[in-house]
């Protein structure tokens, strides 16, 4: 069968199933109108369920993407130093008898962790922390090696000795101090082969270019 | 064969279409008229356009959490999806009775019925994940048009309190990417409609996301 002939086929062929279809309806109506209003009732309460209707208006759901609160959030404005103070209070050993008398106006003219500092350790920035000396021995309450409840200051009273601050009286014995170690150097260097290799390269590139000339 | 095949499906496909088109026609034919859905109580019929009436022997139904049905007379006839901020509210010519209010987080959709009629439609807010808003039957505990938050330190307009620990459903900004603490926010005018038209003791239905 030609081309247009085969299209032509078609086209009758849909159209007459079309006019196939109104002619149904149109019997179906016209001939038994009570089956018809059935059909178009049950038709009808499946488009207008009110959980189709609901889900045609709806804006859909809510997507897993960030949100933003509508109302402010409440808590602290400020931080607290909070890392510092949990941070065990670590007395190296052969020091938690030897302590330095520390004069109250030097403990206070120690400066306090800036903010932007406060989540590094103390002894990263000003040091170890200063010690009290306690000729008479330690105050009840200020427990070595332990984290001070109120760091920093020991507490004072007429019958805790007075602190001092300065250099150590004479004939006391030195604390051992601490060596400081460098901070090891890394120096990158290719290993032997690889040097090797990279200069015989570029001899090789240097004879190839000799030879075109 | 194929042609036979491909034969057969232009008369199925030709003779769906002519059906589908002969409803439609036939529908339209017959729009004018007074819709078929008569409710049981006398009152004139609204505009067509205005809301869907489902027939006195045919009313649609609703299921609630627990088992529950509640009947639905009619509904808003809204067509189109509603956007972050809009709202339909229609009780012209719906008689006085119970109202409850249906909550459907999983379509950010609130709904209020009263005699089994909607009356008003709204997108809403819900709780974040780390503060989801609870789901199941409650009734309103509270009503204070103007609470005043002192946990979020944020207003409450039109306040219906839910449950004692702070859920509500109150006036907000209702943009699309924001979420709440917990509470259903609607927008502000509805929740003034809403806020005259339930009473305490009614009952509130959220179903989940």
């Amino acid at each position: 069968m030609p081309a247009n002939g085969s299209r032509l086929w078609k086209r009758t062929l849909l159209l007459a199933s079309v006019l196939a279809g109104l002619v149904f309806v149109a019997v179906v109506e016209y001939c038994d109108p009570a089956f018809s209003k059935v059909a178009m009732a049950e038709i009808g309460a499946a488009l207008e369920d009110p959980l189709t209707l609901f889900a045609e208006r709806s804006p859909g759901g809510r997507g897993a993407r960030a949100l933003i609160s509508i109302k402010p959030i409440k808590g602290p404005h400020e931080r607290v130093l909070s890392t510092v103070r949990e941070r065990p209070h670590v007395i190296p050993p052969g020091l938690d008898s030897f302590v330095f008398a520390a004069a109250p106006e030097a403990v206070a003219s120690i400066p306090m962790i800036p903010p932007q500092y406060d989540t590094q350790p103390v002894d990263r920035i000003f040091g170890p922390p200063p010690f009290a000396f306690f000729p008479g021995g330690i105050p009840p309450g200020l427990v070595p090696g332990a984290p001070p409840s109120t760091p920093i200051f020991p507490p004072t009273g007429p019958d805790v000795p007075p602190i001092i601050v300065g250099p150590p009286p004479p004939g006391t014995p030195v604390p051992p101090s601490v060596p400081e170690t460098p901070p090891p150097v890394t120096i990158v260097l290719p290993e032997p082969a690889t040097l090797a290799t990279m200069i015989l390269g570029l001899f090789a590139i240097g004879l190839r270019r000799r030879v075109r000339k | 064969m194929p042609g036979i095949v491909r034969s057969l499906v232009l008369i199925t496909v030709g003779c769906l279409a002519g059906v589908l088109l002969g409803l439609t026609l036939h529908k339209r034919a017959q729009s004018p008229a007074a819709p078929q859905a008569v409710t049981t109580l006398s009152i004139p019929a609204p505009p067509l356009e205005a809301r869907i009436w489902y027939s006195a022997h045919n009313y649609s139904q609703l299921s609630l959490p627990g088992g529950r049905k509640e009947v639905v007379r009619s509904v808003l006839n809204i067509t189109k999806p509603m956007h972050f901020g809009s709202f339909v509210w229609d009780e012209d010519r719906i008689p006085k009775g119970p109202v409850w209010v249906r909550i459907d987080l999983s379509r950010q959709l609130l709904s209020v019925f009263r005699s089994g009629h909607e009356i008003g439609s709204a997108v809403i807010l819900y709780g974040m994940d780390r503060k989801p808003t609870p789901t199941g039957s409650f009734t309103i505990l509270e009503k204070n048009p103007d609470y005043y938050s002192h946990s979020y330190d944020a207003p409450m307009p039109y306040m219906l309190r839910l449950t004692n620990d702070g859920v509500a459903i109150h006036g907000s900004n209702v943009r699309e990417g924001r979420a709440s603490h917990g509470c259903i926010g609607i927008p502000l005018d509805f929740a003034r409609l809403l806020f005259a038209a339930a009473s305490k003791g009614d009952l509130v239905v959220i179903l989940p996301a």
